[in-house]
């Protein structure tokens, strides 16, 4: 084994990622503990 | 002196929190969710549970209950709160308090009776006891280990704002750390249950020691 990663997948549909960034720092992450990523797929 | 306590969907230890509170010989109040306001208290207790069924991590959901826009007020105006387990960490989650608390290192719930040191009584929920007093407190939760970067540690103890420090560190939290207070001194977190030792019936009262401190603190 070379690397392991574990994390939490969250999907969303939304009207527009504009807010996207604000909802992860504000709730879906807490950056205290977490990092985030996040992509717009289709 | 009337002393609030907020109930989310799944505290559990609302009812303990409201009985403690007769105990003291203060006047309990109900905090819904859903209330705006705070019912012209005197002081705040935010109780153990499992708010909101602690999804995405305990504390996340409730710090956007409605309660929480005039309890957050009412702490930065100076306001004695007081978070208990998962109230802690619902404040922590609410950067009323820095830091965050992990999963137990051992991955095990733990429930217990623990000793503790009381480390500052300069806020409003330890200013009855004495500096370096020993109690022995229950804890029962999953997430007690208390995390903050370096900085941020060390800023804690630099300001002696560590309130409670484990004997026996029952989570493996930083700096065998129970519990923390705020930069005004006034918002305290503790992982230890107070309000389940605070009627002789149950086999102590030993955390009217700590929640008797704010009624000290409202005859000012």
């Amino acid at each position: 084994v070379q690397t392991v990663h574990v994390g939490r997948l969250i999907e969303m549909e939304l009207e527009s990622a504009d807010e996207v960034d604000a909802m992860c720092h504000r709730l879906l992450a807490n950056p205290t503990i977490e990092e985030y990523e996040w992509e717009v797929v289709g | 002196v009337r002393i609030g306590v907020t109930i989310f969907p799944g505290s559990n230890c609302d009812r303990d929190a409201l009985h403690a509170v007769e105990l003291m010989g203060a006047e309990p109040v109900e905090l819904w969710h859903a209330d705006a306001d705070l019912k012209g208290i005197d002081a705040i207790i935010v109780p153990g549970g499992f708010s909101y069924g602690d999804y995405l991590r305990p504390g996340a959901i409730a710090r956007f209950s409605k309660v929480m826009r005039p309890l957050e007020e009412f702490a930065r105006g100076g306001g004695p709160v007081l978070g208990v387990c998962n109230g802690f960490q619902v404040l922590c989650e609410a950067h009323l308090l820095p830091g965050v608390l992990l999963q137990n290192t051992h991955m095990r719930f733990v429930c217990d009776r623990v000793r503790v040191r009381i480390e500052a009584t300069d806020t409003p929920w330890t200013s009855g006891c004495e500096r370096g007093e020993e109690l022995a407190l229950p804890v029962a939760h999953n997430e007690g280990n208390y995390f903050a970067d370096p900085e941020t540690l060390a800023r804690l103890e630099d300001e002696e704002r560590v309130v409670l420090r484990y004997l026996e560190n029952p989570n493996g939290s930083a700096n065998d750390i129970a519990g923390v207070c705020n930069e005004g001194r006034n918002v305290v977190g503790i992982m230890p249950h107070p309000e389940r030792v605070s009627d002789p019936a149950l086999g102590s009262d030993e955390g009217l020691r700590i929640l008797r401190s704010v009624l000290e603190e409202a005859r000012v």
